[in-house]
């Protein structure tokens, strides 16, 4: 018995197991009808419910529940695993432990008295590979006396209270069913569409022996409730009227009296504590229902709310949403004679605030903070860290991040499982941990946020991690891949084979977690929400389970666009921005890459698809004369002839081009996916809406391009694009592009380093006036000034004193085609250049005469060749707006005969 | 005796046990969808739910036939069974499917366990949907096998 669990969690966990055997019953019929058919999802789907709640019942140390599920698991695993048929004897020891389980849980703080020994000594029997003695000890036991029906007294009372009647209907397998073209499935759904099956079994007993079962009919009896009279139960059921009588409640009651006797009896004998309340079977009629219910109703009260089912609400929802229509509509109606009724705008007013507000309202009832199945996990893992012996520290971010409750309800199995995995295996004991040198007390970090209209939740541990090898060997030997394929995966592939159903990671199988169905559940759970999970892992380090979810089923804000005459919903969390590119730019901004369209976008790379190609619509185009819509051929946005065409003579020139007109311009939607960007061209852009998700049929979610469909505003359907599941239909190849990106940033660096080199520090000057020249600055030395009369002339040349030595001058004029210097200069400037592997103190060989500097500046400039070009010259180019010519004063010296010795 | 809606599609008539009828509507709006399979006609709005029209004479291996003024949508009470659809959804209100027909006819009383085979000139779309001939006074009525036909594939 459970001392340290709460009374939330526990009333959750029984909630959560009831749903689990509810969806167990039908799965259960069906794998005894299809037999060895049936499908393993279906074996699957059982066996995953029976073991959370075998998990659920192990942690709360309710011991009844735990041994009773966890041998009916063994059992189901046998059969998932091909061990065991799926035969009725089998079946029936598994029904009967499923009616004990539902039992326990009916009161879970007494489950432990519920008598239970008889189906787990069954079902070890079966384990034990003794499944046949015992399916001989069943018929024996049942020998002789015609079976009875299992009754459950609370849906034969309420089913009477509705004024219902009982029937025990028969039914022969291959009279009334076979031979009538139904399968028993069929039959059985017809039957539920006239009224309610209480029980029903096979009779073995009325074959003679079993070589000959075959060719027999076996009856099916079944307890039927029905508001039919007799005649036309026999008619709704298709069999005939003998075969269906209608049945005493006198009659039941004995029944029902016999069969709880014989239940104390047997327990009595095998039990050796009989059971302190074996609950009265209640006849109805006998005992009122109302006490059970009011000690419910009781036990709920204390907080301020209500549990509503949710299919009511869904149904306030869609209401809601007809009443925003209908209101739409009466408005449009009466919007002209308003003005002839007083007081109608107000009315029409109100009405339309309160519809606002009630729809409002009623959508939010659905949403609930994540911290709802965050909140229960401190504790789990607190009492299983007990358990286990280890430390281990929770850290939860981000509880407040509200997600639609069905979603919200979704989670519970795959989180708790994700959170078991961690405590159980992830993390090391405290002597491990140290060994490793890790802080003793590990760390499970749980952090839920939005991101891009998706709720992403993070499960992080600090534990050992999961080897990626280990992985691929164990699924390798489990037969799910074969080595040449693992051969062929990466690191990341391996990690994710943990989420293949039938995956054991546990050395041992412990009776909290490692059966290897703990990721299986988790991927199909958050599949199922139209989810995504995710695993990083780092040896030793830890593990990072991610979950990416839609917000379905929520309101949300989505741009309503239009192709051809269809139109789309794209929700607004997935739309980066918009961008219209006009006819006339399309050549400068569209183009293609390795067979793509691309966008070039601020520098960016953006593959574009066209929604109507991508959907496989025909693209039409408004004629610029005549307004019809005409179909479009065009294959290519970017190939388009950049010319117009030459018109022959004859024709009739063409009034616009419709590569000009502005029909033809593009509406581009630039789409989110993850991390990746695309743009999608389509034709017209309407509203942002607030839409309401509807799921769609499972007829149409192959074609992955939608997540949903919707009603507008004005009643009709419309689908919800997905932004992912249209990339990948049109194969999108982000990689590629960005590789494009890359090379072309490359490209642009290269670019800029070329226009780097072409930047020159100059020194600008004029010789004769108007006449500019420009000296690299890493060219020139030293800028003098001197005064025209210490100019000294040996023979035509001309000195100056420069450090108490003779230096020789040149003049621009009279090496270059120039005009010379003015002669009315009586101060003038030198520039002494630099000879290249000189120092600054070895004597210069000589320096070039110039009027005045003008400036000393940075430019930018490409040299052209000047037509004079003369030696000493660089070239030429326009330096804030004058030509300006660049000289190079070594060359010049050199064509001078002034460098003398130095090279 | 069983009751069954009956229908035209081409020039036959078909029979569904009105029991799985939920109920039948003229044709409106129907909202197409894009790369679907072509037996998926579209969706339609029904007082605020969706729900999936499949052409009945496509699924049956014929051409499309066009929506005329008598044509009709029998909206069906179970919902579809497929892979997604028959976890969380059996017999909800989420997955309702309606079946596009030509023209309705009417509710024709028989007895189920008098149909014979199917005749054995058919397509393998017919075989698979169709589960017998039922004689009666309004001609051949061929019955649908319902679940066949609200299984995906």
């Amino acid at each position: 018995m459970s001392s340290f669990a709460d009374e939330s969690i526990i009333s959750d966990f029984v909630a959560e197991s009831r749903e689990h055997l509810a969806t167990i019953e039908p799965d259960l019929l069906r794998m005894e009808q299809e037999g060895a058919k049936v499908s393993a999802e279906v074996i699957n789907r059982v066996f995953r419910a029976i073991h959370s709640i075998k998990g659920g019942a192990g942690f709360f140390a309710f011991d009844a529940l735990k041994r009773l599920s966890h041998a009916m698991e063994g059992v189901l695993m046998q059969v998932r695993d091909g061990k065991l048929k799926v035969a009725a004897d089998v079946m029936d020891v598994v029904f009967a432990s499923l009616d004990r389980l539902k039992a326990m849980l009916d009161d879970i703080q007494a489950s432990d008295s519920v008598p239970f020994t008889q189906e787990l000594a069954k079902l070890e029997a079966i384990l034990n590979g003794q499944g046949v003695a015992v399916g001989e000890m069943v018929k024996g036991r049942e020998k002789g006396a015609t079976r009875e029906f299992d009754l459950d007294a609370e849906s034969v009372r309420s089913a009477l209270r509705r004024g219902m009647n009982l029937f025990r209907a028969i039914a022969y397998l291959h009279r009334d069913i076979r031979d009538k073209g139904l399968t028993p499935l069929a039959f059985l759904n017809n039957a539920l569409s006239v009224g309610t099956c209480l029980d029903a079994f096979i009779d073995v007993e009325a074959i003679a022996d079993l070589e000959h079962c075959l060719e027999q009919d076996l009856p099916v009896t079944l307890l039927f409730a029905s508001v039919l009279e007799p005649d036309l139960a026999a008619l709704g059921l298709k069999l005939p009227v003998d075969q269906v009588k209608v049945m005493e409640v006198e009659a039941l009651r004995k029944e029902v009296k016999a069969k709880a006797k014989a239940e104390q009896k047997v327990v009595a004998v095998v039990a050796a504590t009989p059971p302190e309340a074996e609950p009265e079977a209640e006849i109805p009629g006998d005992l009122p229902a109302e006490e059970k219910t009011t000690r419910e109703v009781t036990k709920d009260t204390g907080n301020e709310t209500l549990r509503v089912r949710v299919d009511l609400l869904t149904n306030l929802m869609n209401l809601a949403g007809e009443l925003v229509l209908g209101r739409n509509q009466l408005v449009r109606a009466i919007t002209d004679s308003q003005h002839e009724i007083p007081g109608l705008g107000a009315i029409l007013q109100n009405v339309n605030q309160v519809t606002t507000e009630m729809q409002e309202g009623i959508m939010q009832t659905r949403m609930q903070p994540i911290g709802t199945v965050f909140s229960r996990f401190p504790r789990i893992i607190r009492d299983m860290s007990r358990q286990l012996e280890k430390q281990i520290d929770v850290h939860i971010e981000g509880a407040e991040v509200e997600l639609d409750k069905s979603i919200v309800e979704m989670l519970v199995d795959p989180l708790t499982h994700i959170i078991r995995n961690c405590a159980d295996h992830a993390i090391e004991s405290p002597a491990e941990r140290q060994k490793a040198r890790k802080d003793p007390t590990g760390t499970i970090h749980l952090h839920a946020f939005h991101e891009g209209g998706q709720i992403n939740i993070a499960v992080h541990d600090d534990g050992r991690g999961i080897d990626a090898k280990k992985v691929l060997a164990k699924a390798i030997a489990k037969g799910l891949v074969t080595k040449a394929q693992g051969a062929e995966m990466t690191e990341r592939e391996m990690v994710h084979l943990v989420f293949e159903p039938g995956f054991s990671m546990a050395e041992k199988v412990s009776e909290i977690s490692g059966r290897g169905v703990g990721m299986d559940v988790v991927r199909t759970n958050v599949e199922k929400l139209g989810g995504h999970v995710e695993m990083e892992t780092e040896l030793g380090m830890g593990t990072t389970v991610r979950l990416r979810l839609p917000l379905t089923l929520a309101i949300i804000p989505s741009m309503i666009v239009g192709v051809a005459d269809h139109r789309f919903a794209i929700p607004q969390v997935n739309v980066v921005e918009f961008v219209w590119v006009k006819a006339s730019e399309v050549s400068q901004r569209i183009e293609q890459v390795q067979g793509a369209l691309v966008l070039r976008l601020r520098d960016k790379l953006l593959p574009l698809v066209r929604l109507a190609d991508v959907l496989g619509l025909q693209r039409v185009f408004e004629n610029p004369e005549t307004g019809e819509q005409l179909p479009d051929r065009r294959v290519s946005l970017a190939d388009r002839r950049g010319e117009l065409p030459e018109e022959p003579d004859n024709a009739t020139p063409r009034q616009g081009d419709r590569r000009t007109d502005w029909r033809s311009d593009h509406n581009i939607i630039v789409l989110r996916v993850g991390k990746n960007h695309y743009g999608v061209i389509v034709d017209e852009l309407f509203d942002i809406e607030e839409i309401v998700v509807k799921p769609l049929s499972g007829f149409i979610q192959g074609t992955k391009c939608f997540s949903g469909a919707t009603i507008l505003g004005d009643g009709r359907v419309i689908m919800i694009l997905d932004a992912g599941g249209l990339a990948t239909v049109a194969n999108l190849h982000f990689t590629d592009l960005q590789a494009e990106e890359l090379r072309r940033a490359e490209e642009e660096k290269r670019s800029a380093a070329l226009k780097a080199s072409r930047r020159r520090s100059v020194i600008l000057f004029e010789a004769a006036t108007g006449e500019r020249f420009a000296v690299p600055q890493d060219h020139v030395l030293r800028l003098e000034r001197i005064v025209k009369t210490k100019i000294e002339f040996i023979g035509e040349r001309e000195y100056i004193e420069y450090r108490g030595e003779g230096l020789p001058l040149l003049r621009l004029d009279q090496h270059l085609a120039v005009r010379p210097l003015k002669a009315e200069l009586q101060e003038l400037f030198l520039v002494i250049p630099k000879i290249p592997g000189q120092s600054s103190t070895t004597r210069p060989p000589a320096g070039i005469l110039i009027s005045e500097i003008l400036d000393a500046l940075d430019v930018e400039v490409e040299l052209k060749a000047v037509e004079f070009t003369g030696p000493g010259l660089l070239g030429s180019a326009v330096v804030q707006d004058h030509l300006t010519l660049f000289l190079d004063p070594v060359a010049l010296l050199q064509a001078a005969g002034l460098m003398g010795g130095v090279a | 005796m069983s009751q069954f809606a009956t229908f035209h599609v081409g020039d036959r008539l078909f029979g569904l046990d009105i029991l799985g009828v939920r109920e039948i509507i003229r044709v409106f709006n129907i909202t197409p969808v894009p790369r679907a399979e072509s037996h998926i006609r579209g969706l339609i709005n029904l007082r605020g739910q969706i729900v999936t029209i499949l052409d009945l004479a496509v699924r049956l291996g014929h051409e499309a036939l066009p929506v005329k003024d008598s044509s009709h949508i029998v909206i069906l009470k179970h919902g579809a069974n497929t892979a997604q659809g028959n976890g969380r959804n059996q017999g909800g209100t989420q997955d309702l499917m309606g079946l596009l027909v030509d023209a309705i006819g009417d509710v024709v009383e028989a007895e189920a366990s008098l149909a014979e085979a199917p005749p054995a000139n058919l397509t393998d779309a017919e075989e698979r949907f169709l589960s017998g001939v039922l004689k009666t006074d309004e001609g051949l009525l061929v019955l649908l096998n319902l679940q066949e036909l609200l299984s995906s594939g």
